[in-house]
């Protein structure tokens, strides 16, 4: 009946127990894993896979329409698993776009008007930055933790690797438009596919790993495509170029400042 | 026997027979008065009834259309169809002098106007709101439209870098005339579409949704904005009114270049369509009750007729009438009935409605309903031809079935039993 309250305890106890082998090294915190496999856990290590306690990253992004490619790149800086500063730096005409993400609440900055502008809620389903992502996209992790019922549909053996599918249901009261989301992630934490069905239970559009590989001493998917479900020549790849997933990073860097780039 | 001059003898010219039925009806209706008034009455006061009703029905819906193409986006469309499907900023039409030109020329035709749009979110400090960002052709828009003319404060888009906002965005997002407001959207590659508008003006439609969502900026303005060239998303037909609605369309249809579309009103406004279609569904179950309950009391005078005079038709038949010329007779009594029904019904309504059409009916406690419809706050009935004819066709309709199933027991009489029938 309460299945966050299930959640929030199998969670609570697997902390407790990573604490404990905290010393260990990330083998064993596998063997951990294949033991209890909690979804929720999964998850939240996932997202942590590629963020890290605060990290420094630069990446590219390509978007594909039916016309056209475009290419930019942005850099993004995080700190714990809510704040997060993103900037463009190329090209020329859309270096200097930001955005800011303090918690819940997310600004935008255009250096053509040199103003930011905080986003509403309701817009945070919108696109972010023209691509296949949305403002919300870039929040997932706790949208999932603490809006959604989070259930292990399939455990399989893929390439040397064992593979998670799990389900995530939006609770009923849950703002959140989609129906379903299906997330498959592998032992080592690797976020495979994440796929979105609207209420119907149709495939709206899906996140899926490119290709894998090491970056900053970690197993990360490099490339990541989100594609539209009904237009398939309709896509967004994010690569990643560098990272630092254990970067120092100024506190002043989330700030309305460093967002008009005035740091 | 022979002798007996009937109606219907073939030796007769046939005017003069009618002549004679007809002669012989009329006097007849009058050896009841009571009853034939009655009847009389009920034909002409259902007539009033559904006359009025629907003379003001068809009074609601024209205003109603033109007052929602006037606050939204005109009586038709042309746009692309990809548009249709999926509004995105990319789906633009582009369209030649020439062309335009010739839309305009269309009899009907007030104004062709182009209107470019995209959702952006508009923000005053902390504070952001979503709305509809529209590039309008000022000086077209204000002799078509009727939002420029709901302007409450400031003026209309004067300067390329005016706005002119909804009061309900006014008061949310805190801004008075001359504030700065920030537009943040994308744009057509897919980059940040950003800028800072002035507030020029202010409007307040009475409908707070409308009041809430809407951004007006120059078309020119909104083209530097979001990347367009000299392209719109939608071209605006607006009619001088409703009435050349199915005539303005058949014409407009062979004018429109082959990769864009006309969307006529109903697409359009399916709001509007669907809730006069409702209305007239609902209202046409009114009718068909109110004729069928006149219908059905003129035919109870049938019957009482039919057993107050089968004396008189026996004797009739037993000095040689046929009885199919007897019933012809009786059948065209009915039809003079209706007729005498229907011409001071045509008398009532013509009085009522004609008055009515100059002053209008006042619609108190539906403010919400006009507003939201566009519709101004007196309703005036519409005269015509389907609103005359359909209500003493459809009576007329009915009494002569209803008096052929009465007087076909006329068939059934004998005459000599019919002669000694007691009253």
């Amino acid at each position: 009946m309460y299945p966050r309250k299930t959640i929030k305890e199998k969670s609570g106890s697997f902390k407790s127990h990573i604490q404990s082998t905290a010393c260990c090294v990330g083998l064993l915190l596998s063997l951990v894993i294949h033991a209890e496999v909690d979804p929720t856990e999964i998850i939240a290590k996932a997202y942590e896979q590629t963020r890290g306690l605060s990290s420094y990253t630069e990446l590219s992004m390509i978007v594909k329409r039916a016309n056209w490619t475009k290419t930019s790149e942005f850099s993004v800086w995080t700190r714990g698993d809510q704040d997060a500063l993103i900037r463009f730096t190329a090209p020329a005409k859309d270096a200097g776009n930001a955005t800011l993400r303090l918690d819940n609440r997310m600004w935008s900055y255009s250096p053509v008007i040199k103003r930011a502008i905080r986003l509403p809620k309701s817009a945070m389903s919108q696109e972010w930055a023209g691509s296949d992502f949305s403002y919300r996209d870039l929040a997932r992790a706790e949208d999932i933790l603490d809006n959604y019922t989070i259930e292990l549909v399939k455990v399989e053996e893929q390439e040397g690797h064992e593979v998670y599918t799990i389900d995530a249901i939006p609770l009923e009261d849950a703002p959140i438009v989609w129906g379903k989301e299906r997330i498959v992630i592998r032992d080592d934490f690797v976020l495979v596919e994440h796929v979105f069905y609207d209420q119907e239970l149709v495939v709206v559009k899906s996140l899926k790993a490119m290709e894998i590989g090491e970056l900053g001493g970690r197993t990360i998917p490099i490339r990541m495509r989100m594609s539209d479900a009904e237009n398939p020549e309709r896509w967004t790849e994010v690569i990643y170029n560098t990272a630092d997933f254990e970067a120092s990073i100024d506190d002043r860097l989330f700030t309305q400042f460093a967002l008009r780039g005035e740091l | 026997m022979t002798e007996v001059v009937v109606a219907d003898d073939m030796s007769q010219p046939q005017h003069r027979s009618r002549a004679i039925f007809l002669f012989l009806a009329w006097r007849n209706l009058w050896r009841n008065k009571r009853r034939t008034w009655l009847a009389v009455s009920a034909i002409a006061f259902g007539m009033l009834l559904i006359q009025t009703f629907m003379s003001f029905q068809a009074g609601s819906y024209g205003p109603m259309i033109d007052g929602a193409a006037r606050f939204g986006g005109g009586h038709m469309q042309i746009q692309v169809p990809e548009y249709e499907d999926e509004p995105r900023l990319e789906h633009t039409l582009t369209i030649s002098d020439e062309v335009l030109a010739e839309l305009r020329e269309v009899g009907g035709v007030h104004v062709v106007t182009p209107r470019a749009e995209s959702y952006a979110l508009l923000s005053n400090e902390e504070r952001s709101v979503g709305a509809l960002i529209s590039g309008v052709d000022p000086e077209w828009e204000k002799v078509s439209s009727q939002l420029p003319k709901a302007i409450k404060e400031g003026e209309y888009l004067t300067q390329p870098d005016h706005a002119y906002i909804g009061s309900g965005i006014a008061r949310n997002l805190d801004l008075q005339l001359g504030s700065e407001l920030v537009i943040f959207g994308m744009n057509k590659e897919d980059g940040v579409a950003a800028s800072i508008a002035i507030v020029g003006g202010i409007f307040e439609s009475g409908n707070a949704i409308l009041d809430r969502s809407i951004v007006q900026i120059p078309l020119t303005t909104f083209q530097n904005v979001f990347g367009l060239e000299s392209e719109a998303h939608r071209l605006l037909v607006f009619l001088e009114n409703s009435d050349y609605l199915p005539t303005a369309h058949s014409q407009l249809v062979p004018l429109v270049p082959e990769n864009l579309r006309l969307i006529d009103w109903t697409e359009l406004m399916p709001e509007v369509s669907q809730s006069i279609q409702m209305d007239l569904v609902g209202n046409a179950v009114v009718y068909v009750v109110l004729t069928t309950i006149i219908v059905l009391s003129i035919a109870n005078s049938f019957v009482m007729t039919m057993f107050e005079r089968t004396r008189e038709f026996g004797m009739l038949m037993s000095i040689g009438i046929q009885t199919g010329t007897l019933f012809r007779m009786v059948l065209v009594e009915a039809m003079c009935l209706w007729a005498l029904g229907a011409l001071v019904g045509f008398a009532l309504s013509g009085a009522l409605i004609g008055t009515l059409s100059t002053v209008g009916i006042g619609a108190p406690g539906m403010e919400d309903l006009t507003q939201q419809f566009f519709i101004g706050d007196r309703i005036y009935p519409a005269f015509s031809t389907l609103v005359l004819v359909l209500a003493p066709l459809a009576i007329g309709f009915g009494i002569f079935v209803s008096a052929i199933i009465s007087f076909l027991r006329l068939y059934r009489l004998q005459a000599i039993e019919a002669l000694r029938d007691e009253e």
